[in-house]
């Protein structure tokens, strides 16, 4: 069947009663669960799972999708208003969303991130619909090697998350490094700095510390000054970006959203990996890169585009490979087996009504999105006008809930509680968090995938030479660095003389 | 002060302590730890849901993921004995995991074992294009060159690891183990030809073996299993010393009294033998089961050695 076809057999699918409605209830809770910070889709994914036992696997598949990607459009709301990031993506979008919302530039934020949360699904779906066999294809060339050279290249993207000092950025990033090796050595099993706790043997919760060294260390820095900046009531008006955050924003959407989707395929690097690379892109090729982290609108639209185009393209491995990009992912293959479907390289021509239903419902349910999201935005700015000495008390309770909820444990709200202290103590000393988590995320892959590579190569280190992907990425690796360091030198030649 | 004390142990007096033969008046727990959405999380909600109907009362599922299904065996360890707290477990908490590290918790004494719930094979799958057709064939090529062939497995300790470990060991062969996090990925890896084999649960590779890009060899377990019942055992094909089943089983508190656990025993046998709940246990792979506690103890017992020399052959035996 072509893909005129096949799309008009989705749509027949998904613009059902039934479907619709599922689609709606799963962006509707998808939306409301993205906002609160920590509660992942995970949870919510998690509560309706025996619910969909009663329900025909494509309208279950439909509602459970809705919620992931759903969450993925509100994730950057708490941490553009109050630094909130319950997911890495929306760590990075902290960067920039947050000192506009100090400048009263909330409602732009939001209302950039919206669109290009739109946008970076529609890019996702598209290729979703247009190549996601041949998407599979390519993703089962990255085996390790290529893996370990993707990863090395996302470490160069951490010296431009730096704002300050590059040296300050450096000692940030061995400090995620080495955060990263806590829990079990995968290749042998053996435990490391564990402390005989088993809440360790997995490694720090990921979701702990983006929360503690983000969220948390605000709340106490805002305590220690006596409350947040005061925020402006915005008015409607405010909110529309001028003509010239839209000319900076949508080339950046596009970069962004070609990133997102291409980390998406890959099973296992996650969205995370890509929002991050698209910010260190966007500051890259900027004219003045020195505005990033003080409010620059690409810093939120790239990453935000990238995040949401992961979020679609994940889905291909996913259905087409049987390979999950994540956990919330695993969680609805799941649910596809409950129904008796086994997701796996057959899944498309053998379930064309679930796969090409479930890409319909992406398009209704984005759509449904866009509309959703943007009369909230008023809604979500009258947030700051809450006196900070009311607000903060709920924050901290919803960053507990929120980790509580991930598996159940105490043990990560102590967690919290120590990565925030860290975090503020880390503030006043100004180095900055953002180098340490991509450290922390990249670490783990990066020991995996070297040592995988090497037991396949029995010790050669040649094998990240010989193959022609590993090899391009090494190389583009070692130009940004050679790049970095003669940019550098030039600028502190420059500097005396000026 | 002392009215709010007065009250407090009149509210105690009221509910007395749980009588054994009153249960299950409250909220029950059932404390699994992996992931929601893993195979025992989902196979616990099923029965959570035909006990909770049996019973009339709530059976809660509270997944505590993390250490390998450690952490919420400990929970389960560590509540109060008065049935109501129980968990799903796999062999590897309850058996493997006490022999490879210290724990917190002593499964001999501090767990109540219950019903094997259902039991699935692993089973042993080679990229297709390896060129070999049956097991024989891949333990020729295996012993022809010791050490050149790669296998992969869903982690150190794992059913995986040690069902490859058991066939290296019992067939005199070396294989070099790549460990990978989930089943999803070592299966793409063998398929990738980052590996050229793996010992996997069936939902696992089925599809792949549909497709033509599996081939698979043999079953771990004892008998053919339904849900891959024309590939044959590893003991038909001479190697007796292979088997692993990779079981889901609800266990309790150690020193839950009798009489509890024969009223949850009794409620169970009737719900694993409905036809509609082994159709459901089915589907996710499984060999729906059901055992006496006696039974599965012995179960237990049986296994344990098995493991113990293969846990020592793999040097990961906790001295």
């Amino acid at each position: 069947m072509d893909l005129v076809g096949n799309l008009a057999l989705g749509f027949q699918t998904a613009l059902s009663p039934a479907a619709l409605l599922f689609c709606f209830l799963g962006v509707t809770l998808g939306t409301l669960i993205g906002v609160l910070p920590g509660i992942g889709a995970m949870a919510a994914i998690a509560m309706l799972l025996p619910v969909t036992y009663h329900v025909p696997p494509t309208e279950a598949l439909i509602m459970l999708a809705g919620i992931y990607y759903g969450a993925q459009y509100g994730g950057s709301t708490a941490s553009i208003l109050l630094r909130l990031p319950g997911t890495p993506q929306a760590a990075v979008v902290t960067l920039d969303g947050y000192p506009m919302a100090q400048q009263g530039r909330a409602g732009v934020a939001l209302f950039v991130t919206t669109i290009a949360s739109f946008a970076g699904s529609v890019l996702g779906v598209l290729l979703l619909a247009g190549f996601a066999p041949l998407l599979a294809r390519a993703a089962m060339a990255f085996q390790a090697p290529e893996y370990f050279a993707l990863m090395v290249l996302g470490l160069m993207a951490a010296a431009l998350l730096t704002q300050g000092s590059p040296l300050r950025g450096l000692i940030m990033v061995v400090a995620g490094l080495t955060l990263g090796t806590v829990g079990t050595d995968l290749q042998t099993g053996s435990f490391r700095f564990v402390f005989g706790r088993p809440e360790l043997v997995d490694g720090i919760g990921l979701v702990a510390m983006a929360m503690g060294l983000f969220g948390v260390s605000e709340v106490i820095a805002n305590a220690a000054r006596g409350g947040a900046p005061a925020a402006r009531r915005p008015r409607w008006r405010e909110m529309i970006p001028s003509r010239a955050d839209w000319r900076a924003s949508a080339p950046a959407m596009l970069r962004g959203s070609g990133i997102g989707a291409g980390f998406g395929a890959l099973p296992g690097t996650g969205s995370s990996i890509a929002s991050f690379v698209s910010y260190a892109v966007e500051k890259r090729i900027a004219r003045d890169p020195s505005r990033f982290g003080k409010g620059a609108i690409e810093g939120i639209s790239a990453p935000e585009a990238a995040n949401n185009a992961a979020a679609q393209t994940a889905f291909i491995p996913t259905l087409t490979l049987g390979v999950p990009g994540d956990a919330v992912l695993a969680l609805m293959l799941g649910a596809l087996i409950i129904h008796g479907i086994i997701p796996g390289p057959g899944l498309i021509e053998q379930q064309p009504t679930l796969f090409w239903g479930l890409v319909a419902s992406f398009v209704l349910g984005n759509l449904m999105l866009l509309i959703l999201n943007l009369p909230l935005i008023g809604l979500w700015i009258s947030i700051l006008r809450i006196p900070y000495r009311l607000l903060y008390p709920a924050i901290l309770v919803f960053i507990c809930i929120g980790v509580f909820s991930i598996r159940n444990s105490v043990f990560d709200i102590w967690l919290v509680l120590v990565f925030g202290g860290l975090g503020y103590g880390m503030r006043l000393l100004r180095f900055e968090p953002a180098p340490l988590l991509l450290g922390f995320i990249l670490g783990p892959l990066l020991e995996q995938y070297l040592r995988r590579a090497m037991t396949v190569s029995r010790g050669d280190p040649m094998i990240f030479l010989e193959r022609p992907i590993s090899a391009a990425f090494l190389g583009l690796a070692a130009a940004l660095l050679c790049w970095s360091l003669v940019s550098g030198l030039r600028r502190t030649r420059a500097t005396p003389e000026a | 002060m002392k009215r709010l004390a007065a009250l407090a142990a009149a509210a105690l007096l009221a509910t007395g302590p749980a009588l054994a033969e009153d249960w299950p008046s409250r909220t029950v727990t059932v404390v699994v730890g992996f992931g929601a959405g893993s195979t025992p999380d989902l196979l616990a909600r099923l029965v959570a849901d035909g006990l909770q109907e049996k019973l009339g009362q709530p059976f809660v599922v509270d997944n505590r993921p993390g250490a390998g299904g450690n952490i919420g065996l400990d929970a389960v360890a560590q509540a109060e004995a008065d049935g109501y707290t129980l968990g799903v477990t796999i062999p590897g908490p309850l058996i493997v995991n006490p022999m490879r590290m210290e724990l917190m918790y002593d499964p001999g004494t501090d767990i109540r074992p219950i019903t094997m719930l259902g039991t699935q094979p692993s089973v042993l799958a080679v990229n297709a294009e390896l060129g070999v057709e049956t097991l024989d064939e891949l333990l020729e090529m295996l012993r022809a060159d010791p050490g050149a062939y790669n296998y992969a497995s869903i982690g150190v300790g794992s059913i995986s690891h040690l069902a490859m470990e058991m066939v290296a060991l019992a067939s005199g062969t070396e294989i070099e183990h790549i460990p990978y996090t989930s089943s999803p990925e070592a299966v793409a890896a063998v398929i990738g030809g980052e590996a050229q084999m793996a010992t996997m649960p069936p939902l696992a590779v089925l599809s792949h073996a549909a497709e033509g890009t599996l081939r698979l060899l043999a079953q771990t377990s004892g008998e053919r299993m339904d849900v891959v019942a024309d590939v044959p055992t590893f003991a038909e094909l001479g190697l007796a010393d292979v088997q692993a089943e990779a079981w889901n089983a609800l266990v309790t508190t150690g020193g839950t009294p009798d009489a509890v656990v024969e009223t949850l025993h009794d409620a169970l046998a009737e719900l694993l033998a409905d036809p509609g709940m082994q159709e459901r246990i089915a589907a996710l792979g499984f060999q729906p089961v059901q055992m006496t506690p006696a039974e599965f103890e012995a179960r237990i017992i049986e296994e344990t050695p098995r493991w113990r020399s293969v846990l020592e052959a793999a040097g990961l035996l906790h001295e």
